[in-house]
């Protein structure tokens, strides 16, 4: 399977090129009040009200404290529009890759290339890694990168915050 | 076998169904019952011939049978009575259930209902007779006649009479003939003007005319004033009002399905209780009506199996043995009523409070303290029963906690009363603004907190304040660290939405603009010093020069408020509501989120969310406003809040407080001509503005300047005032007032800090605008009337007296309030022709008065006017209930003047 890496920080990740919809330059972001950092607001995108999540943020993964709209460096970041469940192609669903209900955006450092992955170079994640949102790691040209699982990111955003949520009809 | 026809047919065949069961009921009632049962007929017989045709055998087979009871039935073979339309009924569901399987209802166990069918086909009309099917009977054969005439089959018309005296099973066939070829016409087709779409269709319709207004707003600051644009424009309002219409359905088709439900609850409780719907006709959108059903159907459940009484035990209590039940659902004062009503045993507090006991949800203290009206709301008591034991219909766990609470999530507020032994009635109140859905188009203002902005549902926003320093000190306060705001006299509770959310909360520096975390604890912190010492010596309170103006944003919540600081407001847009991400966090708060004109995405605040969210409590705070009352009645209001407004350099006008309910900026530029009158768009409507000069003796406004102020006064379908500026607020004691000023327009002059100031009469000014009232003649025999002015503001006491004086009525005797006016009426016995009467008045109101008034006999025909600046339909239907003769307006002078002639020339000239 194809996967997009990108980097957050230092480090490498990847996602199943099936659940991108698009690569983007930062666009700018509408703040939520009174909202965790780790969502960095949300987006318009074509009509779509899209939620952005910081990824960096989400993994515990950011160095300095400063907020998306305020970093000089920010126009360096990149946006990854993802797919929704619903617009997933078949091939998509076929292979087991699932998409959030709504629209997301991830906000990533940089974008990387896209990798072919054979399913022998997939590892389940090594026992010493708890880092929660992990699907598995691969090795490409003997790098390993980690794969991450948008649907138990998403889960635990919505659970964390269920208590407040109210309940869906 | 083509699936999409034979989808086509089942929900065809699913929506006839649902159709007939109402039928049967109202079969069952006697109404309707020849054509009623033709209908029956037909759509029987169709599902039978298209179940046929499609090869469902299970379904052709069981409606054959249907079709076989409702031809006789028809043919008067067998009767109308409960036991026949209950088979039907139970037919009717089980075709229901048959088309709903995949399998069609092949392999379903139908024998016990085609046994039963098939009994009630081969009845003996004799077996059930009785006298009432008898009469039925009768009128029957005319129509069945007539019908057969019709049809030119004459040898029938012959052979009636004798068909009926002895049932002859051998001619029904002829006679179900006939009226087959009668009726199968207009069964071929279905109302040829609707058509079936899919709920789906209709929400991505609703979901694209949202884009498509979202799309407009961004394009108005590009192309504001095109004309190919403006009719654009225009064209998308309507096509999405519209679109919001198509999913709108009445109320009145979830009412209805409580006739069954009620019949067979009570069939099976043993009771007899008759259904009454009222109104229906209320429009909702598709999803607040389904959310409705739910509790709905719990409390009709509640009121069959615990309110209405058994047969014998309401004819011991000398009740009609047939309990009623009520649906009600109407329109009041922007407010959607539900009820549901019983005349049953009611809830009786005794049983409620020892339950309670028992249930250790109160201690037999705290029991003891509450009122009857309190222990009845415990029913909303998580887990709270009263029935011994629960029952398959009303006890299954689900409380009336959770009906409850389904209908506040609705926006709703919900009540119970209950008078024990006669009857519940529970009532909840929608306020229309509640019902906003996804894609609706709501007024929204836009507000900005820091960084971040926001929109609040226009119609949720009672008044935006702006505080200087100078009156910010005085009108802010804190109690135990929570900011108060005074207002006119009411303390309202100041909410952080930062607080709220958690979140630091934001200040900006007023001299840099910079946004920071707020340090400060309350809003009052930096002068606690400064307060300690005004609160000592009473000296006035210094402003605090280093915080600018600020601005608060009251808001609605039902009948309370609430008021959140806010640092920019700006302004008002008509948004497209879109739903919350479910990745957000405190969605409570949030109704929603759009995307504005500008391309921002803001959340829209939701006030019920809020108040959940910071845990206010009115309900207490409500408990302890008559307290407030009754410290209002100690102190009478004997001085007059006036405003004041500066029109030309150095000339002043002012106009009561109560009397304003707004006064906003306005351009010059923006006033527009029509003929002599000029309006303003206000809030995207017109509002007509008059110039105070032109109406009274005040030089025009000279200034060059382009900025107005519009002054709109609180009445209904107002007319704006235009000033140049607002000058202060000033309190003045009411009799300062000086003399009647003779002068249309103006109630009087006073001097103030060395300024004449005109205190104007808006209520002449505006009625010049109206109709003339010099067109008005008096009788001199009416003139000598004597009349009794009761009205508790010294302003309008004049105001209205001088006006009557006007027209020659010189015997005028004032009272400030109910009170006082009783205590004249009894001095002076018989010394009065008329009362003219306030109803908001301090003491004792109007309405009091009114009944005290009718039910003395001396005074039992004095006629009694009101004169209230309260319209509205409820209003009057009150005060005439409570006795008033007449109910007037005081604006409407010339309505008036014309009621107390006519109410005078009634009591005196007989």
């Amino acid at each position: 399977m194809q996967y997009a890496t990108f980097m957050l920080n230092e480090y490498m990740f990847g996602i199943p090129i099936f659940l991108v919809q698009e690569f983007s330059k930062p666009l700018p972001v509408s703040s939520i009040i009174g909202h965790d950092e780790r969502v960095a607001g949300l987006l318009n995108i074509r009509g779509k009200i899209s939620v952005v999540i910081d990824l960096e943020r989400c993994l515990g993964l950011k160095s300095d404290d400063t907020v998306l709209t305020e970093n000089p460096k920010n126009h360096e970041k990149r946006m990854i529009i993802l797919e929704t469940q619903d617009t997933l192609t078949t091939e998509a669903k076929k292979l087991g890759v699932e998409g959030y209900s709504e629209p997301l955006v991830l906000l990533v450092d940089s974008i990387r290339k896209v990798i072919t992955i054979e399913t022998q170079n997939y590892y389940p994640p090594p026992a010493h890694i708890k880092e929660k949102y992990v699907d598995g790691v691969v090795k490409h040209n003997n790098v390993l990168l980690t794969i991450l699982s948008i649907n138990s990111l998403t889960k635990d955003l919505s659970r964390e915050w269920g208590s407040q949520n109210i309940t869906e009809n | 076998m083509d699936t999409e026809l034979l989808t086509g047919f089942s929900e065809d065949s699913l929506e006839c169904l649902e159709g007939i069961e109402q039928e049967l009921l109202a079969l069952e009632e006697g109404r309707n019952s020849d054509e009623t049962i033709n209908k029956i007929f037909r759509v029987m017989h169709s599902i039978k011939g298209s179940s046929g045709f499609f090869g469902l055998q299970a379904i052709e087979k069981i409606s054959h049978h249907g079709e076989e009871l409702l031809s006789k039935m028809r043919d008067k073979a067998v009767p109308l009575d409960t036991t026949n339309i209950d088979v039907l009924l139970n037919t009717v569901d089980q075709v229901k259930l048959m088309f709903g399987d995949s399998n069609w209802g092949e392999g379903f166990d139908n024998g016990a209902l085609l046994d039963a069918l098939d009994q009630c086909i081969h009845q003996q009309y004799g077996e059930t007779n009785d006298a009432i099917v008898n009469t039925h009977f009768d009128k029957e054969i005319n129509s069945s006649a007539r019908l057969a005439q019709e049809s030119h089959h004459n040898l029938i018309i012959e052979n009636l009479p004798e068909q009926i005296k002895i049932p002859d099973t051998k001619q029904q066939p002829i006679a179900v003939e006939t009226n087959k070829t009668l009726s199968a016409p207009k069964n071929i087709k279905n109302e040829p003007s609707t058509i079936r779409i899919s709920v789906n269709v209709l929400d991505q319709l609703l979901e694209l005319i949202g884009e498509v207004v979202l799309g407009r707003n961004q394009l108005v600051s590009q192309l504001e004033g095109d004309r190919t644009f403006n009719g654009l424009s225009t064209s998308i309002t309507k096509l999405h009002r519209h679109v919001i219409q198509t999913r709108m359905q009445s109320i009145g088709s979830v009412l209805e399905k409580f006739k069954r439900i009620v019949r067979d609850l009570s069939k099976q409780l043993g009771k007899e209780i008759k259904l009454h719907i009222e109104g229906g006709d209320i429009e909702l959108d598709r999803t607040i009506l389904e959310a409705f059903s739910d509790p709905l159907t719990h409390l009709v459940r509640n009121a069959c199996d615990h309110g209405i009484e058994l047969p014998s035990e309401r004819s011991k209590n000398g009740k009609n043995p047939c309990g009623n039940l009520y649906l009600r659902t109407y329109h009041q004062s922007g407010q959607i009523i539900i009820e549901v009503e019983d005349d049953g045993k009611g809830i009786d507090p005794v049983k409620i409070k020892e339950s309670a006991i028992k249930k250790q949800v109160l201690s037999e203290k705290e029991a003891n303290s509450l009122t009857d009206k309190e222990l009845v709301e415990l029913v909303f008591h998580p887990g709270f029963s009263t029935k011994e034991e629960t029952t398959s219909i009303s006890g299954r766990g689900v409380g009336m906690d959770v009906v409850k609470t389904n209908f506040e999530k609705l926006g709703c507020v919900f009540d119970v009363s209950s008078k024990s032994g006669a009857g519940t009635l529970f009532q909840a109140r929608m306020p229309l603004t509640q019902a906003i859905v996804d894609s609706s188009v709501i007024s929204g203002l836009i507000i900005s907190l820091g960084k971040h902005k926001l929109a609040i549902p226009q119609l949720a926003v009672n008044e935006m304040i702006r505080l200087v320093p100078q009156e910010r000190s005085k009108s802010i306060n804190n109690i135990k660290g929570r900011d108060i705001l005074t207002l006119r006299d009411t303390l309202i509770p100041i909410i952080r939405l930062e607080d709220t959310l958690n979140t630091p909360r934001i200040y900006i520096d007023p001299i840099t603009g910079e946004v920071c975390p707020e340090r400060r604890q309350s809003l009052t912190d930096r002068r606690k010093n400064t307060l300690i010492t005004a609160f000592e010596t009473g000296q006035r309170i210094i402003a605090d020069r280093r915080i600018k103006s600020e601005i608060f944003i009251i808001l609605q919540y039902k009948q309370d408020h609430f008021c959140i600081p806010v640092h920019k407001v700006v302004g008002t847009e008509e948004i497209v509501v879109k739903k919350v991400p479910k990745l957000i966090k405190y969605r409570k708060v949030f109704d929603g989120t759009t995307i504005l004109g500008n391309g921002e995405i803001v959340t829209i605040l939701n006030i019920n969310g809020i108040v959940e969210e910071a845990a206010l409590d009115f309900q207490q705070a409500r408990s302890h406003k008559n307290l407030q009352q009754i410290a209002n009645q100690v102190e009478p209001d004997e001085t007059q809040k006036l405003v004041v407004f500066e029109n030309a350099e150095n000339e002043f006008f002012a106009i009561p407080v109560q009397l304003i309910s707004q006064v906003q900026k306005v351009m010059v530029s923006d006033l527009k001509q029509a003929g002599s009158r000029e309006f303003i768009e206000m809030h995207g409507e017109s509002q007509e503005v008059i110039r105070p000069e032109n109406k009274v003796n005040l030089s025009p406004i000279k200034d060059e300047s382009s900025k107005r102020i519009v002054i709109i006064p609180n009445i209904e379908d107002p007319i704006g005032m235009l000033g140049r500026k607002v000058i202060d607020t000033i309190e003045i004691d009411e009799e300062k007032i000086s003399g009647r000023a003779q002068e249309e327009g103006v109630v009087g002059r006073l001097f103030y800090k060395d300024k004449l100031i005109s205190i104007l009469d808006i209520f002449s000014m505006l009625g010049i605008l109206q109709k003339d009232v010099s067109s008005i003649e008096v009788d001199p025999t009416i003139e000598k009337s004597r009349i009794l002015l009761v009205e508790d503001m010294l302003f309008f006491r004049h105001l209205i007296q001088s006006y009557f004086e006007s027209f020659g009525f010189r015997n005028i005797t004032v009272a400030r309030n109910g009170k006082e006016a009783l205590d004249i009426l009894n001095q002076m016995s018989g010394g009065f022709d008329l009362i003219v009467s306030d109803v908001e008045m301090p003491e004792m109101n109007g309405y009091e008065f009114v009944s005290m008034v009718k039910s003395d006999p001396n005074y039992k025909n004095l006629p009694v006017l009101a004169l209230t600046g309260l319209a509205g339909q409820e209003n009057i239907k009150k005060g005439l209930e409570a006795g008033f003769d007449a109910y007037e307006v005081k604006i409407d002078k010339f309505n008036v003047i014309q009621q107390v002639i006519k109410l005078l020339t009634a009591q005196i000239l007989g």
